[in-house]
């Protein structure tokens, strides 16, 4: 909301200052008023230095910082496990949502939203339980390897005449982050200037489909997301 | 003739304090140009945003980047007003010549350097408090930090060598302009008119060359001296000229 009237605040601060100009005419501003201001802004700047380092510390609540060559290494591992059929080695926190449908019917289609773009494994189980178990994996998200992976919100599961729906999150997840940069003066000499944005690690979400051993999954459309896995 | 002798340092020394006094409200119009920059900075230096499965990650930046850029065009402002008649006028009042007069000057625009420098590279933290209690600021820590003791005397040593090399070649403009008002339109014309030149002709602006010989030095000592340099040779210049002016002129 602050955001919102910005703009009007700038522009009203902006009539002010013409506005006392236009008042004061060419009067001198009295070096009493000129020194008042002066000290009252420096008292400030150092109350707002003081604070600024204390206010640092609690706004996002990350704490964990992720290496570049560990992202990698932990998407490239996941990508390993459920090719392989290894789902008890995929870390805890990998797994975003598991949801189980009975379903007792010959086939099932598998519908994806057109917004959303997983990478879908299937895994016949070598039972015939009918059950469809439905899990939800997160290679996760960093920004500049500060780790968000928990503010990741898991996608929607559904079956309905047949049909498996997969949607992503009921609401869009917004995560808005504030970096403060070094100033240009100070970049010049200690580096960091050239690359001013940060990187934004993301990939696809992974699902994974458990499916009994009779089931059929019948998916023209879409089946270049479709991975079938062998153990 | 007078009995009583003059000693050059004391007489700058006076004219520095009294100069003080007399352009101290040029402070006042600092403060209102840093807070003017600080709210246009509050609206982040540059975003960055991304899209995918549901999610939207917006990420702003933030610096004190444009509170420097205003106090250097603050700086400039106040050299080339200082040049200025009625301000040339003023030392008439006092036991004075050339030399001494712009040395006072030269005294008054390194103490406006410093007070201007060091409150520009603190503004951030100004920028940082009201982002955080009025608009909401998700601030992402760790490359965030606000006063790491280095960089906070680095930021504040070059902050304030560059505002005072912005005010002596300020104070070398209204020199020249005070021999010809003709200056005043010669110097932005030769500047635009370089920078069109060499685009014409495909080839870096030597504008950009000159800027990038102070913007792009990464050793700071180096940087230190090529500042230092170059702000004695445009004062020295500029005593030079004022020096070979007539009373009064």
């Amino acid at each position: 909301m602050m955001l919102t009237i910005l703009p009007a605040a700038i522009v009203f601060f902006l009539i002010l200052i013409i506005a006392a100009i236009v008042i004061k005419g060419k009067k001198p501003v009295t070096l009493k008023f000129t020194y008042r201001l002066l000290l009252t802004y420096f008292i400030v700047l150092c109350i707002s230095a003081a604070t600024a380092a204390f206010v640092m510390g609690d706004s996002t609540g990350v704490k964990k910082i992720v290496s570049e060559e560990n992202i990698s290494k932990n998407v490239k591992d996941l990508e390993k496990q459920l090719n392989s059929g290894r789902y008890a080695e995929i870390p805890r926190e990998s797994l975003i949502k598991h949801s189980s449908f009975d379903y007792h019917q010959p086939s099932i289609q598998v519908r994806i939203n057109e917004y959303f773009n997983p990478r879908i494994f299937i895994d016949k189980k070598e039972l015939d339980d009918g059950v469809i178990d439905v899990y939800a994996y997160t290679s996760g998200l960093y920004i500049s390897g500060a780790d968000f992976t928990n503010q990741i919100k898991a996608p929607t599961f559904s079956i309905m005449n047949d049909q498996l729906e997969i949607n992503p999150p009921d609401n869009q997840q917004e995560i808005n982050v504030s970096m403060i940069k070094n100033e240009f003066t100070i970049t010049q000499f200690i580096g960091g200037g050239t690359t001013f944005f940060e990187p934004i690690e993301h990939n696809e979400t992974m699902i994974l489909l458990r499916i009994p051993k009779n089931l059929t999954i019948q998916d023209e459309e879409n089946m270049y997301f479709l991975q079938y896995i062998n153990k | 003739m007078s009995l009583s002798t003059v000693n050059t340092s004391k007489v700058v020394k006076q004219q520095y304090i009294l100069k003080l006094k007399a352009n101290f409200d040029a402070f006042s119009s600092l403060v209102w140009i840093q807070l003017l920059a600080i709210l246009f900075s509050l609206g982040g230096v540059a975003s960055q945003g991304f899209q995918s499965d549901g999610m939207s990650v917006s990420i702003k930046y933030f610096s004190a980047d444009m509170v420097i850029a205003f106090t250097m065009i603050w700086g400039l402002v106040t050299a080339i007003t200082i040049t200025t008649k009625p301000y040339r006028y003023y030392d008439f009042s006092f036991v004075t010549n050339r030399v001494t007069s712009s040395l006072s000057n030269i005294l008054y625009l390194c103490t406006a350097s410093v007070i201007g420098g060091v409150t520009a590279v603190m503004a951030k933290g100004l920028l940082i408090i009201i982002g955080y209690f009025f608009l909401d600021f998700q601030l992402l820590d760790y490359y965030s930090q606000p006063f790491h003791v280095r960089d906070f005397l680095i930021g504040n040593i070059a902050t304030v060598l560059y505002i005072i090399f912005i005010c002596s070649i300020g104070y070398f403009i209204g020199a020249l302009a005070q021999i010809s008002k003709l200056f005043i339109a010669v110097i932005p014309v030769l500047f635009v008119g370089s920078m069109l030149l060499d685009g014409m002709m495909g080839r870096e602006p030597i504008a950009m060359k000159i800027l990038s010989f102070y913007f792009q030095e990464s050793s700071f000592s180096l940087f230190v001296v090529k500042t230092l340099i170059s702000t004695v040779l445009f004062f020295a210049a500029s005593i030079s000229i004022l020096n070979r002016m007539e009373v009064r002129k």
